[in-house]
């Protein structure tokens, strides 16, 4: 049976994913993880860093992503978020499930001519 | 942090989360926020533009805000907030409920049977009034520790040594107790020395549940001020660290 996604989950889902993909590149904390999608989305991408720690921290609850405190050379301590085995797993399952979906809504668009 | 003090204050009234969640989501935030205003200043930004800059880039919206504190706000999420980051390694945290499942699973099913309370000791019920005084005074204590949320500084200790002195007075008492049968068991012995096995079975039958009784009084206050002892030296050290963060910069 396909995945059922609901329409209103889109951007929860996409907020995931972007999350997911960046943190596959290592590890980073949170205004470096909103610099590094904006970045290399080329600018498509663009996040509200304040929306950022609820997906974040529901991640971590989730287990996809692990979160740990490191004092840095300023002496400044940082959360960095790295991504978990749980969480590649997670990814690809979002991967596919995405591309199902962009089918089917290219299947469905397609119909109509302009 | 200092240039971002008010933020953060306006930030930390609007997340109704207990200590230390709240300081290590608002520890996340300072430190993000302070990254992003060297990310300006690197970009050429003056200081005044690099903070203003760093504080709308953020943007915490009170519905940010509310979906951070409910992914907070699940009961087990809650617990493991309350415990330090070194008992949140899976072999503590299991070793912790076995204790927990083997109080529970041993203690309480002896002493809720009739029997029990039947002919005791008479010094079993000042242990009994004890016992019901240290859960009375825990239950205070983790009302005001986790649902009333006093947090001040002069207060989160208040109470914790009387919890864990109401713990050993309970054992001291019991044994106390179980010797004083003991001595009244000998007594009887002296004048009839044939009912050896009569009273040395009277004195385990008196003593044992006093014994039983005081014993789960002190593991129980014991884990309770344990609990309750770690999430306060988190409130504390959150606190300070906070502080000392803020004084630093």
């Amino acid at each position: 049976m396909p995945p059922i996604v609901e329409t209103q989950n889109l951007t929860k889902i996409c907020n995931e994913m972007l999350i997911l993909s960046a943190l596959g590149e290592g590890k980073k904390h949170g205004y470096e993880l909103a610099v590094s999608i904006e970045s290399r989305s080329e600018g498509f991408f663009k996040f509200k860093h304040g929306t950022l720690y609820p997906i974040l921290h529901k991640l971590e609850a989730k287990g996809f992503i692990k979160g740990a405190w490191k004092e840095e050379a300023s002496l400044r301590k940082r959360k960095n978020y790295t991504l978990t085995p749980k969480g590649r797993r997670r990814l690809s399952v979002l991967q596919k499930e995405w591309e199902e979906f962009h089918e089917k809504l290219m299947a469905m668009s397609s119909e109509v001519k302009p | 942090m200092s240039k971002f003090i008010p933020l953060l204050k306006s930030v930390a009234e609007r997340i109704d989360l207990p200590q230390p969640a709240k300081s290590r989501i608002l520890a996340e935030i300072a430190s993000d926020l302070d990254g992003l205003y060297e990310h300006y200043l690197n970009e050429g930004s003056s200081p005044e533009e690099a903070q203003s800059k760093a504080a709308e880039v953020l943007d915490l919206s009170d519905e940010a805000l509310e979906q951070l504190v409910d992914v907070h706000q699940s009961l087990f999420r809650r617990w493991m907030d309350s415990l330090s980051l070194q008992a949140q390694t899976r072999w503590e945290r299991g070793l912790f409920s076995i204790l927990v499942l083997i109080l529970l699973a041993t203690g309480i099913p002896q002493m809720s049977g009739e029997e029990f309370f039947q002919n005791p000791s008479p010094f079993i019920w000042p242990v009994a009034v004890l016992g019901l005084v240290s859960l009375l005074f825990g239950l205070w204590k983790c009302y005001q520790i986790y649902l009333r949320k006093d947090h001040r500084m002069g207060r989160v200790h208040q109470g914790l040594p009387t919890l864990i002195f109401f713990g050993l007075l309970a054992t001291a008492l019991g044994a106390f107790g179980f010797s004083i049968e003991l001595y009244l068991a000998l007594e009887k012995l002296i004048f009839n020395y044939e009912g050896l096995w009569l009273y040395l079975i009277q004195w385990l039958e008196l003593g044992l549940p006093l014994l039983l009784l005081s014993f789960t009084i002190t593991l129980a206050t014991a884990l309770t001020w344990f609990t309750l002892i770690n999430k306060v030296q988190k409130i504390v050290t959150a606190e300070l660290s906070f502080l000392h963060d803020s004084a630093r910069s």
